[in-house]
């Protein structure tokens, strides 16, 4: 594995942790092998290593900006801008050393 | 309340799917039990049912409401089973139809006695017909409905589907009267 | 035994029979078999049937075969366990969701966004706490035309069937004024313009439910 793509892995692994501390949050948009594992009801488990598909890093340059693509799914009663604001603000400040002038996107898919 | 399957499948083709669980919960028991009557297997029954509303689920963005939520249903398992029916090898395991249960307390005990043994001659003369005549016997006699609307689940002409009842209502009669 | 598993399909021209022609039987009286079955399901009142003998003997087989048919009703109904099947459905579809479009959270340089789909939901119910409300079909589209996924406010349109009351109008305000309450306080959605369509008004008394003629027509 390449270091940039390391460094990419570990960047997305950071967003998912702190996305998934939001109050709010029920769990990170699931990918089909996710579901697939588990049932989409109770949100899927992880497996260690991977980052879930509800996270995309990428990178236009390699001295440009990151840029951060977050999916979530909200707990019913919460509001979703506030949730998505929220985990905006705790993903900009989480990567804010590793990743300075990361530009996040927050989406919610849906609500449970 | 049934009235609003309407407002439930716009809300499922629109990407509801809480709209389109309540949907199936609701029609699950009556096209299962549609779907093994047709099948003569409970387990099948279930995999076509199944199958039947994944399919609806894709295709409901293109369903327009041109017939009732119920009726849509209808005509997707009937077309599933009768895939099932004309996949299926040419009936050979007669132990494999079920047997029927105890006869109803309702009918006098001599008639009842006969009508049992007729059920059991029923069941293996079932397996016989064509899935085409099983599954509009089916649809008229355990389902109750009109040649018209028979004709609407198939796709055929209502005359047809008289034709095809009648048909099997002569096998049957013939395998049941061959039996005692 | 002999079946009849050959000849499937009627086709056109049957002769005079109809479809029921090659199959049939003529009885010894001359009457068919199949117009004896059928004056016998349509409850016919003909003293005919019950006094041939071929005609009672062939009704008495219809007959048979109808109390076989309830006889193995019995087992036609097992317990069915339709929530299992109703979980077997919903773990395919949750791996086939139609979220929809993203539409834009919060402020115009914000970068939030929520689909479709979930939007509407909420839309929905919002539509729904006022009594007797029933909502269909909610589309939310950028209120600005342009390529791509705009940041401007939004434009709902939304389809309900009321209950039948003097104050049509007031009933859509008040619908239109929760969906825009519940835009802002459960999502954060700006909205532009709330579209209220009545397609259907329903009796309280339980009566069946007539076309409506009033219809809403869009108000900011």
């Amino acid at each position: 594995m390449t270091a940039a793509a390391t460094g990419r892995d570990e960047l997305a692994g950071t967003v998912a942790r702190v996305t998934e501390e939001v109050p709010g949050v029920a769990f990170l948009r699931p990918g089909l092998a996710d579901l697939v594992r588990g049932s989409a009801r109770t949100g899927p488990p992880r497996a260690a290593g991977r980052a879930p598909a509800g996270v995309r890093v990428t990178r236009g340059s390699a001295a440009g900006p990151w840029e951060v693509d977050v999916q979530i799914v909200v707990r019913r009663g919460h509001r979703a801008l506030t949730v998505a604001r929220a985990v905006r603000d705790a993903v900009t400040a989480a990567v804010a050393g590793t990743a300075p002038g990361a530009q996040v996107t927050v989406t919610v898919a849906n609500a449970l | 309340m049934p009235g609003d399957d309407g407002l439930l499948a716009v809300r499922a083709a629109e990407g509801d799917e809480d709209a389109f669980e309540t949907l199936v919960r609701r029609h699950a028991p009556g096209l299962l039990r549609l779907a093994a009557s047709v099948l003569g297997s409970p387990a099948e029954a279930e995999d076509a049912v199944q199958d039947a509303f994944v399919s609806a689920w894709r295709r409901l963005p293109e369903f327009r409401g041109q017939s009732a939520f119920g009726t849509w249903m209808h005509r997707i398992v009937v077309n599933r089973c009768l895939n099932m029916l004309r996949s299926r090898r040419p009936v050979t395991d007669l132990d494999s139809v079920p047997e029927p249960e105890a006869p109803d307390h309702a009918v006098s005990p001599a008639r009842a006695a006969e009508s049992h043994a007729a059920a059991v001659a029923l069941g293996r003369s079932l397996s016989e017909l064509s899935p085409e005549q099983r599954v509009c016997w089916v649809l008229r006699e355990l389902e109750g409905q009109s040649y018209e609307t028979i004709a609407e689940t198939v796709g055929i002409s209502p005359e047809a589907a008289r034709g095809r009842v009648f048909r099997a209502r002569r096998c049957l009669t013939e395998a049941m009267t061959a039996w005692r | 035994m002999a079946m009849n598993t050959g000849a499937e399909l009627p086709g056109p021209g049957t002769g005079p029979g109809g479809a029921h022609d090659g199959d049939d039987e003529r009885l010894g009286c001359g009457r068919l078999l199949s117009a004896v079955w059928d004056a016998r399901e349509d409850g016919a009142d003909d003293l005919h049937l019950r006094d041939c003998p071929h005609c009672s003997a062939a009704v008495r087989q219809l007959d048979l075969l109808g109390d076989a048919v309830r006889a193995a009703g019995g087992g036609r109904e097992p317990s069915w366990d339709a929530g299992a099947l109703t979980e077997r459905v919903m773990d395919v579809v949750r791996l086939e969701l139609r979220p929809g479009p993203p539409l834009p959270l919060g402020e115009r340089e914000e970068d939030l966004w929520v689909r479709e789909a979930m939007a509407a939901r909420a839309l929905r119910a919002a539509a729904e706490t006022v009594p007797g409300v029933r909502a269909g079909s909610c589309r939310i589209r950028p209120a600005e035309s342009g390529a791509g996924p705009s940041r401007g406010p939004v434009r709902v349109r939304l389809e309900v069937v009321v209950p039948l009351t003097a104050g049509l109008r007031d009933l859509a305000e008040e619908v239109r004024r929760r969906v825009r309450g519940a835009a802002d306080e459960a999502l954060g959605l700006p909205v532009d313009h709330v579209d209220v369509h009545i397609t259907d008004v329903t009796d309280p008394a339980g009566a069946e439910p007539g076309r409506a003629g009033a219809e809403e027509g869009t108000r900011p």
